[in-house]
């Protein structure tokens, strides 16, 4: 066998170990809110790098390597797992209803005033005093879609463009996602502070 | 300063369109950038609202990260580590 070749396959397999091994947690990250479920996720982190080694040369930019093995990710999940998965997947993955209103006062337009006041007094101290356990709550109650982003950008640190990857959607719908994600998200919290009697009405004197 | 590079006054909604973008650095168009930042200079409602959700995505981070670390001791389970090392060293 040609003597450059082996050396510059080695030199491949060398990189992708070590690529495989930084981006371990980030991938395992993704499969995890795919899947919903830790065993699942394991399999489906180990047979994406299984999958990415039998393909290596379909990607052509090394700078892509992320994008590249969530796109793989995503792939595996849905032809081999999606069925099996915990969480039922609400259509996360296709344009739907959910993404009609666009901005930001589209989702504030049907909103009662009591939130509207609330929203627009943001306070910081609030935010520092919640625990992490009312943080978790209201994120598990938003919707899939908005969940996922949200999880996928804010905890597992990835970029607009490759969550646009994992979730198979566009960067605008990502954007989107996020912008009335976080507004959902104050309306959760909102909700809460209201049961627990710590929003004080326009009215009272 | 030139004219072109001024920043453009926008209102609130406008501003709170491109915050979330702006917050997690990926709002890529410069002059939006700089209508948003400028905006941000001068509305105490949304520097305030800006600080209060960059505050809560430090709080989402560490509340969810946290679930996961008690869970599984380290961000990624030393089982599918292992499993991963394994895999590397046949290819």
């Amino acid at each position: 066998m040609d003597m450059q070749y082996v050396t510059q396959q080695e030199e491949i397999k060398q990189w992708f170990s070590q690529m495989v091994t930084d981006n371990m947690d980030a991938m395992y990250g993704v499969a995890l809110r795919l899947a919903g479920n830790r065993t699942i996720a394991e399999d489906l982190v180990a047979e994406s790098v299984t999958k990415a080694w039998s393909c290596i040369d379909s990607l052509e930019n090394r700078g892509r390597f992320r994008p590249w093995i969530f796109r793989i990710l995503r792939n595996e999940f849905i032809s081999n797992y999606r069925k099996q998965s915990v969480r039922p997947v609400e259509m996360p993955f296709t344009e739907q209803a959910t993404d009609d209103a666009d901005s930001i006062t589209e989702l504030l337009f049907d909103q009662p005033d009591e939130f509207l006041n609330w929203w627009a007094c943001p306070e910081r101290e609030y935010v520092n005093g919640l625990l992490g356990e009312q943080i978790r709550d209201a994120i598990e109650q938003l919707p899939d879609v908005f969940r996922m982003t949200i999880l996928l950008i804010n905890v597992e640190g990835l970029s607009y463009d490759e969550a646009s990857v994992a979730l198979g959607i566009p960067s605008g719908t990502v954007r989107s996602r996020m912008k009335r994600g976080r507004t959902l998200l104050q309306k959760v919290l909102w909700l809460q502070a209201k049961e627990a009697g710590l929003t004080v009405s326009e009215n009272s004197d | 300063m030139n004219e072109t590079n001024k920043p453009t006054d926008i209102d609130c909604m406008e501003a709170i369109e491109s915050l979330y973008a702006w917050l997690d650095n990926e709002l890529d168009d410069k002059k939006m950038t700089s209508n948003l930042e400028h905006h941000l200079s001068h509305c105490k409602s949304c520097w305030s609202r800006a600080e209060m959700e960059k505050a809560l995505t430090e709080h989402i981070k560490r509340s969810v990260g946290t679930q996961k670390e008690t869970e599984e001791g380290s961000q990624t389970p030393g089982s599918l580590q292992t499993r991963l090392d394994d895999l590397l060293k046949k290819l």
